[in-house]
């Protein structure tokens, strides 16, 4: 039996279009290879508008301005170039196809070009290795949703609102529009609810939500980012206490920048936010990027050795994103370590990712840390993660981020704060 | 409450972890008496009778480490399990905790399961043969 690896990517949202015009062109070296593949998504619906065999007919078909399809489906190595080169291209282009790679390649090299497609801001639709029959690669089509990609990343998607200015941010502040959503974590050992993720979010003026994206690199920019994260910091903690006056031990984590954590007047209004309210700061866990927590060093052993003697808890965010050196991860004083959603996502489906994840969990239990797994959403995924050490787990499986007036009211609907998942 | 609830001393200055505790407690059928001091606790265990001691180490004046050193040396009770209330702590600070003459450690932030276990564990009596 053939290896056949025929996948559909999973990771991203589809909204559905016209299926009546999905449009495909096919862009493959062998003559048989491509009128087989033109037959087969001719079959499974689409209209196959261009079949061509290197890169110099895609050109030639840009040139002539022919509308971008909805799916490319490419080999990856063409006479004059490889498929590396037309991912690039197609990532120039006003619009970009979700493209589907077809290929003779070693799997390693498949999934390099689905990475990089990915990384350029493609839509994937899927990856299948030749020799693929054809009633395998009808099922990988057949599958694919009639589809363009929903997330903003796509440049024929409407444009991303801009940033909010600098007038915008400080009115949103002025009027204190800034709200804590909160997403609960797990252990999994009691199935206890045991804290929350605080998010920052806003409304404009009219009760909209505002994209994050569109204000907390803007709030940053604008030296506005120590006000709005007390601002959060002060909303998290009324939320604590007030969970701990109803019999509810929760805690919770705030994203807090190093550039903040650096300002000792910064650290001194975090505290005053959680004494405020009487809380006891080891009820609220300061998160920091990786890429924050690797920066140099002894201001990070300074500003971190600062806020946990403050009494708070640290924990290393996104953990797998960055460059870290385990030496300055051994000298900080954290907590906890949150594996980057990326990883968890579809771990159970993936080696390389079951292999970062199982380093991480390790890594981060060696050093008596709380492992926490972010981003889960299925029964695979927790199992995997369970299994490698994690000991709790935040994501959709458990709630999406919620209003703290909906945190409290989903806390006091478990019983001992339970939240069974199987 | 039945006259055979076990009692627990809860010595934290922090009102909201105390009385969160003391809900916890009262869950599983136990009595709290909670002080904001480590004088305090001592002057009452020199006349009460407890089952568990849960000591917060971030106190003012008095640290926990002392507070627990005097119960067994000052006052003598050597088996009643102490249990050090602390924030998360590294491993090599967890076997200078132990030394000092902790039972056990509960580490903040703390969850009901956190104490039930340490209850559960009183009640099945394992801390005093471990201390025995």
């Amino acid at each position: 039996m053939n290896a056949v690896l025929a996948e559909r990517a999973c990771d991203h949202a589809w909204i559905a279009v016209d299926a009546s015009k999905r449009t495909a062109w096919v862009v493959i070296d062998g003559r048989q290879d491509a009128d087989a593949i033109a037959a087969t998504l001719s079959d499974t619906g689409w209209v196959v508008e261009h079949a061509v065999r290197n890169i110099a007919e895609v050109d030639a078909l840009f040139a002539r301005d022919e509308p971008i399809p909805d799916l490319i489906v490419t080999g990856l190595r063409f006479c004059d170039g490889d498929g590396f080169q037309l991912i690039r291209k197609l990532a120039r282009q006003s619009k970009q196809p979700a493209i589907f790679v077809v290929s003779h390649q070693q799997r390693a090299v498949i999934k390099t070009a689905a990475a990089l497609a990915e990384a350029c801001g493609l839509t994937l639709a899927g990856i299948a290795e030749q020799p693929i029959d054809a009633e395998t690669l009808r099922r990988a089509l057949a599958e694919l949703e009639p589809f363009r990609p929903a997330s903003g990343r796509i440049t024929s998607a409407p444009a991303p609102a801009p940033a909010l200015a600098r007038d915008a941010l400080t009115t949103l502040l002025d009027r204190e529009g800034l709200e804590t959503w909160l997403q609960p974590k797990l252990r999994i050992s009691t199935m206890e609810v045991v804290g929350f993720e605080a998010l920052m979010r806003a409304r404009d003026e009219e009760g909209a939500m505002i994209a994050p994206d569109r204000m907390i690199t803007a709030l940053g920019a604008h030296g506005l980012l120590d006000r709005a994260t007390l601002a959060i910091a002060r909303q998290t903690a009324a939320f604590v206490a007030r969970c701990l006056e109803e019999g509810l031990g929760v805690s919770a984590s705030i994203n807090v920048s190093m550039q903040s954590l650096s300002s000792p007047t910064f650290c001194r209004a975090l505290a005053d936010a959680v004494e405020s309210v009487q809380l006891d700061p080891s009820w609220i866990t300061i998160e920091i990027t990786e890429t924050d927590a690797m920066a140099d060093l002894a201001s990070v052993i300074e500003n971190t050795g600062r806020i946990r003697m403050l009494g708070f808890n640290i924990a290393i965010d996104d953990f797998g994103t960055a460059y870290s050196s385990l030496f300055q991860l051994s000298r900080i004083p954290f907590s906890e370590l949150k594996i980057e959603r990326a990883f968890v996502t579809g771990v159970d489906r993936d080696s390389a990712k079951q292999a970062i994840v199982a380093a991480c969990a390790k890594l981060g239990t060696s050093l008596g840390l709380h492992v926490v797994a972010e981003g889960v959403e299925t029964a695979a995924e927790l199992e995997y993660v369970t299994r490698v050490g994690c000991a709790q787990i935040q994501g959709y499986l458990v709630a999406r981020p919620m209003p703290t007036i909906e945190a409290l009211a989903w806390l006091l609907d478990l019983e001992d704060l339970r939240f069974p998942l199987t | 409450m039945s006259k055979t609830s076990r009692r627990a001393l809860v010595v934290d200055d922090n009102q909201l972890n105390s009385r969160l505790v003391a809900l916890f407690l009262k869950k599983l059928g136990w009595e709290t008496q909670a002080v904001d001091s480590g004088e305090l606790a001592l002057t009452l265990l020199e006349d009460q009778t407890f089952d568990l001691v849960l000591l917060d180490l971030r106190m003012p004046n008095l640290s926990g480490e002392e507070v627990c050193r005097t119960i067994r040396e000052g006052l003598g009770l050597r088996s009643l399990p102490v249990i050090a209330y602390t924030a998360h702590s590294m491993p090599e600070e967890k076997a200078r905790i132990l030394g000092a003459g902790f039972t056990g450690l509960l580490i903040k932030p703390i969850s009901f399961a956190d104490v039930k276990r340490i209850c559960d564990d009183v009640a099945a009596g394992m801390f005093e043969s471990a201390l025995a």
